[in-house]
């Protein structure tokens, strides 16, 4: 007797490689190029807590732009700045992604360049949108000196509504980190 | 051949046809979403539900518009000790001291309610915070809650010089 191996039993064993790869290939391109973003607006900081009045949204609202100020990394490159403006600008500005750094040569030499830059860039992604509302997400540990920059920032580039990002009860030691939606 | 059977012949060749075209391809869907799932979990970076604390910016007002009525203003300051100071001047004035681990803001509540009733103030007059540059932002926040559990709407943030 004759058994048969013919081949329709070969193709069944037949792995279909391409289409895979192509998307597995797209699908990485797509998260490099995206996924950074999406990271980078929501930085690692230490919120006010134990604000009663503070409401927790069901959903963050689509429409707000996050400005953060967010402390400087321990140990970060200092560059050329000495040690008294390190230590009075321990700090960086971030409008969603776009980051300010006042120790940047620019800003170092124009510190008026740094409020321009932020206006224009608060002013820039509310205006792509249907209401002005900024997520100000500040570190507890920041002085007021260093917030009301962007204060004034938001106040130049004409925006009202303002809602400051605090914990409603004990944070727990909890950082709030970056955001995945 | 009659019609009938060239016409069943067709369809069978047809339904065969369309059997095979709609195969689909289930172990490299697997593999992707497997692939996908294993990214999310080594990526995803959790942070915990923030709440928001509603605050509105003054538009440009004129210094007659301000001199309607004098704002209550509220002098917030940070101690060598990690104590938030607030002080109010006027009638019925007060300095308030916050515990060293930043609580107690209960007790700046009651002391401002009582100032509000002193001066016969209403909720939409308008309070001037005054915090200081090197004031930490968190007794900032937490004086501006104090406010709100107030229900006082009119808050203006004072440029530090």
């Amino acid at each position: 007797m004759k058994l048969t191996f013919g081949p329709k039993n070969r193709d069944q064993m037949q792995f279909n490689m391409t289409a895979m790869i192509d998307v597995v290939f797209l699908l990485i391109i797509f998260f490099m190029l995206i996924c950074q973003f999406i990271v980078r607006e929501n930085y690692e900081l230490v919120l006010p807590d134990d604000c009663v009045s503070a409401t927790v949204p069901d959903r963050l609202d689509r429409n707000a732009v996050t400005v953060s100020v967010v402390p400087r990394e321990v140990g970060a490159d200092q560059g050329t700045a000495t040690t008294a403006q390190w230590n009075g600008n321990n700090v960086i500005y971030a409008v969603r992604a776009a980051e300010f750094d006042p120790l940047a040569p620019r800003y170092r030499q124009n510190p008026q360049a740094l409020l321009r830059d932020m206006t224009e860039a608060i002013q820039q992604d509310t205006a792509r949108r249907e209401t002005a509302l900024v997520h100000l997400r500040a570190d507890s540990n920041m002085t007021y000196g260093q917030v009301q920059q962007v204060l004034v920032a938001l106040s130049q580039a004409q925006v009202r509504q303002v809602q400051l990002a605090a914990f409603r009860g004990e944070q727990n030691n909890n950082h709030a980190t970056g955001n995945q939606q | 051949m009659s019609i009938g059977t060239a016409l069943r012949q067709l369809h069978g060749k047809r339904g065969s046809h369309k059997g095979r075209s709609l195969q689909l391809q289930m172990v490299s869907m697997i593999d992707v979403v497997f692939l996908l799932l294993v990214f999310f979990l080594l990526t995803a970076n959790f942070r915990s539900r923030e709440g928001f604390l509603p605050a509105e910016l003054p538009r440009r007002v004129t210094r007659a518009e301000l001199a309607e009525i004098e704002p209550l203003e509220l002098v917030i300051a940070t101690l060598g000790n990690g104590q938030c100071q607030v002080s109010v001047a006027g009638e019925g004035g007060f300095v308030f001291r916050s515990s060293s681990d930043g609580g107690g803001f209960d007790q700046l509540r009651e002391q401002l309610s009582q100032t509000l009733q002193a001066q016969r103030r209403y909720t939409e007059d308008p309070i001037k915070l005054m915090p200081l540059t090197q004031t930490r932002w968190d007794h900032v926040v937490k004086t501006y809650d104090v406010i709100r559990q107030l229900d006082l709407q009119n808050v203006i943030f004072a440029v530090a010089n």
